[in-house]
């Protein structure tokens, strides 16, 4: 079974996220900040093949995260997940080196494909 | 032409709002006034009309960036041309603004329908255990609750942007709780105990939910900045309420000094938490305003702190 890294900090969605995941037939990991992402990261690396990363982390933005994940899991597809989707966001966030972009609210749907694409089944 | 009539079209030719160019035969500036050299910088006669063919990036105006566009259309003529020239940035610039405040408008409200979607459709699992389903219904509610408390603020902000009064529902509460409310509401996501209050016993008369959303919006912005001591103090005189908070912060960098009272400008915290829809000092702005009263802030390397000057109200 491959695994999924949620990294959100809105509790209701994090769960949200796990309910789709585990449906879609993901294994679940879940972190709500930063310092969580990196330990959820060292402890379970080896199985985890994606992270989807919320842009907007209370503790700390997910652009920041993103290097220090990558550091940590270099070959790993990072997507980032947000609610701005204006083009001037969306262009912002390209220039960032990501898997993906998945604007939120997301449907099981547009995440199974997203899945699919990057890591299959 | 008789000499008057000359001055008089000289004064009128200087007089007019918008800048006028006057282009020869050959298509070079035989003359122009001082409202086109304003708007387009600095002009010579003879300046072939290629100068002044549009740029491609005339469009991409900023507020940093008002310079006039060049003419964009000009009809030659036997005689010559006379080129209009109006600058139409301050239109460009409240269409700018208007977009991304609709942007943002749609990003805060899409985050919690995120959450109202997605469980609403989890809930129609007919397997789904009771006490889960509980949790879920639970958090649809918060968040509607969160749209709700969002529509409100912009619909104050928009009827105080129009000149139009924001409707106040006016009731006697004890400050004390008021502020003890607005502390709990913080709990979940700050910590707390830096919050630190001195306020005397007196009750005023206010919106007990807009004065709340007051009170937290000046809270949270410490709180998320990285203050560690912060003070909610007030003191009565005659039948005015001055209201203090004030945090040891980061302060706030001269240059963002003016974007925070503007709706949807939030700037990141230094110690890297993100900043929320930059909605909060706005609404203090425009409610204070509404409850009669005033806000002022001061700023330092070594801390922030903002005061409110608010009526008692009826004894």
């Amino acid at each position: 079974m491959k695994g999924v890294l949620l990294v959100e900090d809105d509790l209701p969605l994090l769960i949200l996220g796990e309910k789709l995941l585990e449906s879609l037939g993901y294994r679940f990991y879940g972190a709500s900040n930063g310092r969580e992402a990196l330990r959820q990261l060292k402890a379970n690396g080896e199985h985890i093949h994606l992270i989807l990363l919320d842009v907007h982390l209370k503790d700390e933005s997910g652009i920041k995260l993103l290097p220090q994940l990558q550091a940590e899991a270099p070959f790993l597809p990072i997507v980032f997940n947000t609610g701005y989707t204006d083009p001037q966001s969306l262009a912002e966030l390209q220039r960032h080196e990501v898997a993906g972009i998945l604007p939120k609210p997301y449907g099981v749907e547009e995440l199974a494909a997203l899945l699919e694409r990057l890591v299959g089944k | 032409m008789s000499t008057t009539l000359t001055a008089h079209l000289a004064t009128i030719f200087e007089a007019v709002e918008e800048g006028i160019l006057v282009f020869g035969p050959d298509k070079t500036l035989l003359a122009f006034n001082g409202p086109a050299k304003r708007l387009l910088g600095p002009l010579t006669s003879g300046q072939p009309v290629t100068d002044f063919e549009p740029q491609p990036d005339a469009q991409a105006w900023t507020r940093e960036n008002r310079q006039a566009a060049p003419p964009t259309r000009h009809c030659f003529r036997r005689q010559g041309a006379l080129v209009f020239v109006r600058d139409d940035s301050a239109a460009l610039i409240a269409e700018i603004e208007h977009s991304r405040v609709l942007n943002m408008a749609a990003h805060e409200l899409r985050n919690p329908l995120a959450t109202i979607l997605g469980f609403s459709e989890v809930l129609t699992d007919p397997h789904l255990e009771r006490d889960k389903a509980d949790t879920y219904l639970g958090f649809i509610h918060q968040k509607a609750s969160r749209m709700n408390d969002l529509v409100d603020t912009l619909l104050d902000l928009s009827r105080s942007e129009l000149g139009k009064s924001i409707p106040l529902t006016l009731k006697k509460h004890p400050l004390a709780t008021l502020a003890a409310e607005a502390i709990k509401a913080l709990a979940d996501d700050y910590e707390t105990t830096a919050v630190q209050t001195e306020l005397p016993e007196l009750s005023l008369t206010t919106d007990k939910k807009k004065f709340r959303k007051v009170l937290i919006a000046l809270l949270e912005n410490s709180l998320k900045f990285g203050a560690d001591q912060i003070k909610l103090s007030a003191r009565a005189e005659a039948d005015q309420l001055t209201l203090t908070v004030s945090d040891n912060g980061p302060g706030i960098p001269a240059e963002h000094l003016d974007a925070v009272w503007q709706k949807f400008v939030g700037f990141d915290a230094p110690n890297g938490r993100a900043h929320g829809p930059g909605l909060g000092l706005t609404m203090v702005k425009s409610v204070v305003a509404a409850l009669k009263g005033s806000v002022g802030l001061a700023t330092s390397p070594a801390g922030t702190t903002v005061t409110l000057t608010l009526p008692l109200g009826e004894a």
